[in-house]
């Protein structure tokens, strides 16, 4: 350890709480960006973050014991300062030195990093929300860590809020890249068939509101040029939900997941019924297919915009569609707004160029399903 | 074939629909599986509309999604955008319909649908109408981008056969882009000049003319790059004015037109009225002006519909007149001599005289109108209800003045109607509001002094003519009423007399014989034939207008006035208002003025006379007080008064 980190630890012992949450964010800011910045310093940035950020280990590396909730709470404040008050350029750098991109996050700065999202959207801080978004894209919106954020979003503001929509409403304008990782994670957590209708409402609102969210992931650059992520465009979750709607009204009008979401409050009882619901759900659809139309005249590259319905996910979509119809009868309406919808979805996203590459394990798969006869119109055109 | 067939499907599903409305089963039937079976031949694109269609009542976003769907299908199936478009139009999506109209306007430039439907926008960016389509086609227009929109337009144009619709679109491209006037103004100016030669047209106020000088013509004037030629200027000019000049006379003239409404051209009804014509001429004259260069019509540059600054105007071109065109000029002031001169002015000049012409004839129709609009009885009634008629007649009062003073012969009285250099004053009797009072008088003097200028040398007598020609100038009913009051006013009662006559035997309206009476009785009295005018005035009294309730108003005011002037004018003309009280006021007076000229002043008096005096008397009491009097005296010397009709006629308690 060099006399320098030395002399900067001993510093910052010296202060107190909560002084020296702000201290040492300066001063790790300044490290970074210090012109004479290399790689000896990572440890001790490292070290910083650990003992004097999130108190994780003591002044001999050891690991502390559970924070009070005093502590996380001077945390989370210290954070939101720092970032609504730190440079633009800089705030996503130190944000990935808080949490690094790596699966396994120690398990409490999860919860604190889950904890520090509810409190961004509440205050609506668009920097840190900035920040997360771009971190879920570069973890991946499905993994763990990410669907552990978005859970306990999902929680905190369906639970325990009567009414969410009021703090989650303007999401799409705070912080684009997140609304949209948010919904790419929330479209994996709750079940397909049958995702809660007061979350789908909010959603249709946010795409309604703008529909540059599902084009946000396109926007962003990869952490460094040697390791580039691909863009995760919520368009893919939210059709998938569209297309196996029907099926949910043949089923009961309540999803298990809206009992365990609603159950916990009498206003939030589910009072749409099917015919309701199956509005809710064309509405969504129509606008997904607009957003992918808007495709065209938006600014992206053609090349970027295959990440918009990725080939792979579109399989992943089949096969569950597929799954779905072994249980009913092919015949009913609901196979047959369902295919009609899967057609549309592959009619527009191919004319987009949202849908690009080679399609034929795509098709083979749709021959698969029950006939359709708009899916054979595309389908044709598709290969012709 | 296709397009064919799938309007045959629209027409069905239009009764499809309506029969929706009525049976609510019938709202499933397209979504069940059997159903589309039994359709499946039908073409794909077709299929994908009757779907499409099919949910259009119950779940719109559906059937949004099957017609995008569709349209990225089949991107050259015309029947397909367009079913897309009218979905859009029917629920309200006012931004994608635009997309939608522009987008087939650039694929499918030889759709007739589609020409019929840019065709119903047009229509409805002409309409100023409210009504919710109306609105939502001009909105729908709006959203288009500006180049396309002129395309649309121009090619609608194009494409119309009726020339007046062709002309109708063009217009309104220039006025939606005034960038573009240059481009077509010109053009759109000949075709219309074209359309109306071919139209056949009786009057200058015709649909054609009126598109020419109401809207094509400003836009024209407006535009600082369009040069056009000074012969070509002087033309839409001379148009204007016609135009003008017809609108206001049968717009005055307007229960007789509606009367025969078959003989005249009658094109132009109710829907081609113009709001405040004057200012409209004035402003086209202001502009036209400016682009030739003519310093006198900024005269015109704000005037304002009713003539109440007209006598300013006149000053200013007499000014400009004389400094500039000392021909005119002196020609103008030598009037009264008639001197006229005879010969044509240089080039110079001519700019002059173009100005001079242009300027005066249209102030002279201004204020000819303005006249008319109160001396005409049909003028028009909606505008200024209860306003009476007024006539022109000579005043009286300084007249039995001088009387009084120096017992003179009616020698001496037809010198005094020659004193026509001396200006007479013009007084209106009743309690006229100041408005009418200087709008009627000072539009009279200024329409003849005008009429002068005009006459003053050959060659605005000669542009004169050719327009007064197109104007039919003097089939005007108060044409003819202002030639007869500037007769009286300059002093040529003969003139004016057997102008009255013929009117007198030729009109078949009561109100014409009695104003034509009256006048004629004024015209005798000044001329000292106080037996005629007394036969007329009993024909006025005996056709008076019905009582409305008007008593006689004694009116110190007259009498004042005319006190105060005759000192500095030899005469004073009077317009009476054509109401019971007034003109009888004034019967009664010239009967008494007559009675006395014949009776009193001469050497053999005559019982009946003088006893006829003492009756009308009454009628104005006391204003005639002094000549009861120097009646009683004239009996008491005489000692005898034999008057049988006394206690029939003589009613006034006051003589006791």
């Amino acid at each position: 350890m060099t006399d320098v980190s030395l002399q900067l630890k001993n510093y910052l012992r010296k202060l107190d709480m909560p002084a020296v949450l702000s201290e040492t964010l300066c001063q790790i800011e300044e490290i970074t960006f210090s012109s004479d910045a290399s790689r000896s310093y990572q440890q001790l940035i490292t070290e910083l973050v650990e003992e004097f950020v999130f108190s994780e280990i003591d002044r001999r590396g050891q690991p502390k014991r559970k924070l009070s909730e005093i502590r996380e709470l001077q945390i989370l404040h210290s954070l939101c300062d720092y970032f609504s008050e730190s440079r633009k350029e800089r705030r996503l750098a130190i944000f990935l030195l808080l949490f690094p991109c790596s699966s396994r996050l120690p398990e409490k700065r999860q919860s604190l990093l889950a904890q520090l999202v509810s409190l961004a959207v509440a205050v609506k801080n668009s920097s840190i929300l900035q920040c997360v978004g771009m971190w879920m894209q570069y973890i991946g919106c499905t993994s763990t860590v990410s669907m552990y954020v978005a859970n306990t979003l999902l929680t905190d503001y369906f639970k325990v809020i009567p009414d969410c929509t009021g703090y989650l409403v303007d999401l799409p304008e705070i912080s684009p890249v997140f609304c949209a990782s948010l919904i790419v994670a929330l479209t994996r957590i709750v079940p397909e068939t049958s995702p809660p209708l007061k979350v789908v409402e909010l959603i249709s609102q946010w795409i309604g509101s703008s529909s540059s969210v599902c084009f946000s992931p396109l926007e962003i650059l990869p952490p460094d040029p040697s390791h580039y992520t691909e863009p995760e465009s919520p368009l893919c979750g939210l059709l998938l939900w569209c297309i196996l709607s029907p099926f949910r009204e043949c089923k009961s009008d309540v999803s298990p997941y809206d009992k365990v979401i609603l159950s916990s409050h009498d206003s939030l009882k589910p009072i749409e019924k099917s015919d309701n619901s199956s509005n809710v759900f064309s509405c969504l659809h129509l606008m997904l297919l607009e957003t992918m139309m808007k495709s065209g005249q938006s600014r992206y590259d053609v090349t970027l915009l295959k990440y918009m319905v990725p080939i792979h996910e579109v399989i992943r979509m089949i096969k569950i569609v597929s799954s779905k119809c072994t249980c009913v009868n092919p015949s009913s309406d609901a196979v047959e707004v369902s295919m009609s919808r899967l057609a549309q979805m592959l009619q527009i996203a191919c004319a987009s160029k949202c849908l690009q590459g080679n399609l034929e394990d795509i098709f083979k798969l749709v021959h698969h399903l029950p006939y359709s006869r708009l899916l054979h119109i595309v389908t044709g055109f598709g290969r012709k | 074939m296709k397009t064919l067939k799938s309007r045959d499907i629209r027409v069905k599903l239009k009764v499809g629909q309506r029969r929706k409305l009525c049976t609510k089963s019938a709202n499933m039937m397209p979504c069940s599986g059997s159903r589309i079976q039994a359709n499946e031949d039908c073409s794909d694109a077709t299929y994908m509309i009757k779907k499409a269609k099919s949910y259009q009542s119950s779940d719109s976003y559906t059937a949004q999604a099957w017609m995008l769907t569709a349209k990225t299908l089949f991107p050259n199936n015309f029947s397909v955008q367009y079913e897309a478009y009218v979905m859009a139009k029917d629920l309200g999506n006012i931004k994608e319909a635009a997309f939608n109209l522009e987008e087939m306007f650039k694929l499918f430039p030889n759709e007739n649908q589609l020409w019929a439907e840019i065709q119903r926008i047009a229509i409805a960016l002409r309409k100023d109408s409210m009504e919710k389509d109306v609105i939502f086609l001009r909105n729908l227009f709006g959203l288009v981008p500006h180049n396309v929109q002129h395309q649309m337009l121009l090619s609608v144009a194009e494409r119309s056969e009726d020339t007046m619709e062709h002309c109708q679109l063009m217009l309104l491209l220039i006025k939606k882009f005034p960038g573009k006037v240059s481009e077509h103004g010109v053009k759109l100016l000949e075709t219309l000049f074209a359309a109306e030669k071919y139209g056949n047209f009786q009057s200058p106020f015709n649909p054609v003319r009126k598109l020419v000088v109401y809207d094509v013509i400003p836009l024209i004037l407006q535009n600082k790059d369009i040069q056009i030629p000074t012969k070509q200027m002087y033309r839409l000019l001379q148009k204007s004015v016609e135009f003008y000049g017809c609108y206001s006379s049968q717009e005055q003239d307007i229960d007789s037109k509606t009367a025969k409404s078959g003989s005249r051209s009658g094109d132009l009804t109710k829907e081609g009225s113009i709001e405040q014509p004057w200012t409209h001429l004035f402003s086209l004259l202001h502009a036209a002006g400016r682009k030739l260069g003519w310093e006198l019509v900024e005269m015109f540059a704000e005037c304002s519909e009713t003539p109440h600054n007209s006598d300013s105007l006149w000053q200013q071109i007499m000014s400009f007149v004389l400094r500039r065109n000392p021909v005119l000029a002196s020609s103008e002031m030598s009037e009264a001599t008639a001197g006229r001169i005879g010969h044509s002015v240089d080039d110079t000049n001519s700019l002059n005289s173009k100005q001079v012409f242009f300027c005066t004839i249209v102030l002279f129709l201004h204020c000819l109108c303005h006249f008319g609009a109160h001396i005409n009885p049909t003028r028009n009634q909606g505008s200024n209800q209860g306003e009476p008629h007024y006539v022109l007649v000579e005043g009286l009062e300084q007249h039995r003045k001088s009387q009084d003073t120096e017992s003179t012969s009616s020698s001496k009285r037809r010198k005094l109607g020659n004193e026509v250099n001396k200006v007479p004053v013009i007084t209106l009797r009743r309690k006229a509001s100041a408005d009418t009072k200087i709008a009627l008088t000072q539009s009279f003097v200024t329409a003849l002094k005008c009429w002068e200028l005009l006459h003053s040398n050959n060659y605005l007598e000669k542009e004169l003519g050719r327009l007064s020609n197109h104007l039919c100038l003097d089939t005007w009913p108060w044409f003819q009423a202002l030639n007869i009051d500037s007769l009286i006013y300059q002093g040529m009662h003969q003139d004016a007399i057997s102008h009255l006559l013929r009117i007198q035997r030729t009109s078949d309206h009561d109100f014409q014989k009695s104003k034509a009476n009256l006048q004629l009785a004024s015209c005798y009295y000044i001329l000292g034939k106080f037996s005629m005018a007394c036969e007329r005035l009993l024909d006025v009294v005996s056709s008076l207008p019905i009582a409305s309730g008007h008593s006689v108003t004694h009116t110190t005011e007259s009498n004042s006035l005319s006190k105060h002037q005759s000192g500095k004018s030899g005469r004073h003309l009077s317009y009476l208002s054509f109401e019971r009280g007034e003109l009888l006021q004034y019967c009664v007076k010239l009967l008494i003025t007559c009675f006395r000229e014949k009776t009193i002043l001469s050497p053999a008096q005559n019982d009946m006379a003088l006893g006829h005096m003492i009756v009308l008397s009454q009628f104005d009491w006391p204003q005639e007080e002094k000549l009861f009097l120097h009646i009683v005296n004239i009996i008491r010397k005489q000692g005898s008064f034999c008057y049988s009709l006394f206690f029939n006629y003589v009613i006034s308690i006051l003589f006791c």
